[in-house]
């Protein structure tokens, strides 16, 4: 594929045989991709040149979408349906719990950033039958939950009660804000069999919220990106497994038991990657003994994005480590952001007055840090919240 | 010890003629710090785009710092940023609610005969205005409320501190008395935001507005804190770009509050300086500025009722009801109080408020053809206040 891809010119050819070990060998030869590559140049420079880009598109085989949001992080992909859906599904399937859950007559949601961004596409309020794609509820309209209203919290109860779906797909904070909204409301919810928590980071008052207004749902992170795939399903011991058939996946050692996530996909027609690192840190586990085959790697969990994460003298700390620092020292908050302050940093804490939290995070980073109450925290353009951010 | 907040603020530095400046005029408007100052630039170098249209990087840097701004101003006064809406400044926020309110010629809105004009021509414009009487040091008399609410009273407005006595008002009592008969509150915080910790859902007020030029942001941006159950009954006023959902030639769909009242192109720069400049107030905590605020405001008091035939507002009202701000008028023969203002920047460096201070009403009522006002704030200290003293001293 490298000679066919603009992006790859250059790179020096797979080798033939399928051994792993010098197909590992190829791959760490050659440079690692990020972000800023794909973006320049884009669609052209990751087509290859003996695809006809114009026709597929016509055809409705591939569409361009966008996706993240933070300067950095903002991007474009090439999404082909037919190599998501089932790559996706199948990294569902790994888990137990999910894979028992997706019948025939499986009746599915889906609570992330909206369908359309309002402000861009101007199409107004959708009505649930616009909103049901696929059999799929898109229940969220709103390009920024921090102004889902009254109203908007209690319609998409509403419907997620009436459609009572056995499987949900969530951004973790979109469902945890759901859940508090329904707790707070004294509202009871329909108990979904499980849902897969993607999108971005899971925090431990998401979960939290998830567990206090849906005992019963089995939630399970899935991990990837849009423009990777899903790399990794959460089974039933908290593990997450490599969704091995679709992606090869290199885990760079970062230190501190952490590793940095280099894709290259498989089988994809449009937009291969090679050695694309994806920006997060996760950390290994030693196995799991779930019954899972042992295809490739197991993780621990998803430590956040590489940027976010925290240097210090100390070492470095991950957005889920500092989650641990700031959930752990106090469990009525039910959202935080860190912001970098000219000496030290400033810890916005929504639910809470982040007094216990701020003292646990100074002790824990050796800096000093200003607890600030906040009703709310806002979320990047792109609709997801930031864990860490610069001054 | 020197105020460790004074060298925050460039401004500050300046001379007049070869003077340095000691600045007593912070409720007319405030000095920005630097922070504030890098803010608005930083937009224009490293961002520069439209909000809430944008796809490309800066679009999507311009917005989200504006709506950050929306965020810190949610967070400073205990409101979730649904409920801020962002105007061109307090006066522009009265407007709105008036306008918003679909008042007719009998309804009534209720406030006290000392509010400043913003405060004031926009209801006498729109309804039929009820004062609350003011004693002779023109401090409202606050119990006269309910007797002035009647059936067809639509509002009760006043200021949280009067920009003219420096006092602050009972507007928890007076918003509970509103509310028992069923009548929503506007609050004025144009003087109080910048000195006194301000929780909305604590005093349970319907509206609240202040300009962020008087809480070291800059000009040309207001809030308007609206209650989330109270959009409901503001109508629609300013429309144009940036509020539609879905223009089509059949039918069209408003966005959700708050962006439904900010038709066209916001004063983006303003909204960021106005963020960097709650960060700022809140980093210097508001505790402690209030507390400042209170001991320059007793100084101010106590200085300058002994000046001889200094007639000083509100002085009868206990210190920790007061802010740095305080008004009098002096008798010097031949000279107005606006004459006297002149004089202290001109001869000394010190620049204070002489006339009416947009309080016509106030100064009839009192039969006082103008005053002096002497407003502090954080970079102020015991000193500046002395100057201002002596100086005056001097001259009477
Ligand atoms: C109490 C009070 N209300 C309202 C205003 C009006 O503020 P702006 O002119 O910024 O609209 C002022 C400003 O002087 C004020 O002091
Ligand atoms: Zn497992």
């Amino acid at each position: 594929m490298a000679a066919e891809v603009p992006l790859y010119a250059g790179r020096t050819a797979a080798p033939a045989s399928d051994d792993p070990e010098a197909v590992a060998a190829w791959l760490a030869s050659l440079p690692t991709i990020g972000k800023r590559e794909l973006r320049r140049g884009f669609p052209k420079s990751i087509v290859r040149t003996t695809c006809d880009l114009k026709e597929a598109m016509q055809k409705g085989l591939v569409e361009i979408i966008a996706t993240s949001g933070t300067t950095e992080n903002r991007l474009q992909v090439l999404w082909e349906w037919s190599w998501w859906d089932p790559q996706e599904r199948e990294a569902m399937r790994l888990n137990p719990i999910v894979r028992g859950a997706m019948a025939a007559s499986f009746k599915e949601a889906v609570l992330t950033t909206p369908v359309c961004g309002g402000a861009t596409c101007h199409i107004g309020t959708l009505s649930r039958a616009e909103r049901t794609i696929d059999g799929m509820l898109f229940l969220n309209q709103a390009a920024d939950p921090t102004h889902w209203t009254d109203a908007e919290l209690t319609r998409m109860l509403d419907e997620w009660n009436d459609l009572g779906p056995d499987g949900v797909e969530a951004d973790p904070q979109y469902l945890g804000a759901l859940c508090r909204h329904a707790m707070r409301r004294g509202v009871t919810m329909h108990s979904p069999t499980f849902a897969t928590l993607t999108y971005e980071q899971t925090t431990r008052a998401s979960i939290r919220a998830m567990k206090a207004a849906l005992p019963t749902m089995g939630a399970f992170n899935l991990y990837g990106a849009t423009e990777a795939g899903v790399l990794f399903m959460e089974c039933d011991k908290g593990r997450l497994h490599h969704n091995a058939r679709h992606s090869h996946v290199e885990l760079l050692d970062a230190g501190g038991g952490l590793a940095r996530v280099v894709v290259t996909t498989l089988g994809r027609t449009w937009m291969p990657l090679l050695r694309y690192d994806i920006g997060d840190l996760v950390r290994l586990a030693d196995g799991c003994d779930c019954g899972l085959p042992d295809e490739g790697y197991v993780l621990s969990r998803i430590e956040g994005r590489a940027n976010d994460a925290v240097a210090t003298p100390r070492g470095l700390f991950t957005p889920a480590m500092l989650d641990d620092i700031v959930d752990g020292a106090d469990s009525a908050l039910e959202q935080w952001q860190l912001q970098g302050a000219a000496d030290g940093f400033l810890l916005h804490v929504v639910g809470s007055d982040g007094v216990q939290s701020a003292t646990a995070l100074a002790a824990a980073l050796g800096t000093t840090v200003e607890p600030r109450a906040t009703a709310t925290i806002l979320p990047e353009a792109s609709g997801k919240y930031r864990m860490v951010r610069p001054q | 010890m020197p105020n460790k907040f004074k060298a925050d603020f460039p401004l500050l530095s300046r001379d007049v003629d070869g003077m340095p400046i000691t600045y007593l005029d912070s409720a007319s408007t405030t000095p920005k710090p630097r922070a504030v100052i890098d803010a608005v630039t930083r937009y224009y170098t490293e961002m520069g785009a439209n909000v809430h249209r944008g796809v490309h990087p800066l679009g999507e840097s311009s917005t989200t710092a504006y709506e950050r701004a929306r965020h810190a101003v949610a967070a400073l006064i205990g409101a979730s940023p649904q409920e801020i809406v962002f105007t061109r400044n307090a006066t522009e926020s009265f407007n709105l609610v008036a306008q918003g309110l679909g008042l007719s010629s009998d309804d009534e809105v209720v406030f006290p005969a000392s509010e400043h004009h913003s405060n004031y021509m926009p209801w006498r414009l729109k309804a039929k205005t009820v004062l609350v009487d003011i004693d002779d040091e023109a401090v409202p008399r606050y119990q006269q409320l309910k007797e002035r609410l009647t059936p067809r009273t639509r509002l009760v407005t006043l200021a949280h501190v009067s920009n003219v006595t420096g006092v602050v008002a009972p507007v928890e009592e007076w918003i509970a008395i509103a509310h028992a008969a069923g009548v929503p509150v506007m609050v004025d915080a144009s003087q109080s935001v910048s000195h006194l910790p301000i929780d909305v859902r604590k005093l349970d007020c319907d509206f609240l507005a202040f300009s962020s030029h008087k809480i070291f942001g800059p000009s040309g941006v207001g809030v308007l804190y609206v209650r989330k159950d109270r959009f409901e009954t503001l109508q629609l006023w300013n429309v144009g770009g940036g509020m539609v959902n879905y223009h089509g030639e059949d039918r069209y769909e408003v966005r959700e509050a708050p962006f439904r009242y900010e038709a066209g192109t916001p004063n983006i720069e303003g909204a960021i300086g106005l963020g960097a400049a709650i960060e700022y107030v809140r980093a210097a905590k508001m505790d402690d500025i209030g507390k400042h605020s209170r001991a320059l405001g007793a100084q101010l008091v106590e200085g300058l009722s002994a000046l001889p035939g200094a007639r000083v507002l509100g002085a009868h009202v206990p210190s920790d009801k007061r802010v740095a701000l305080c008004t009098m008028s002096l008798p010097v023969p031949s000279m107005t109080q606006a004459n006297i203002a002149r004089l202290l920047a001109d001869s000394h460096g010190i620049l204070v408020s002489g006339g009416f201070h947009c309080a016509h009403i106030l100064h009839h009522r009192i039969q006082l053809d103008g005053t002096l006002r002497a407003s502090a704030h954080l970079f102020n200290d015991e000193e500046d206040i002395e100057r201002l003293i002596g100086a005056l001293r001097d001259l009477v």
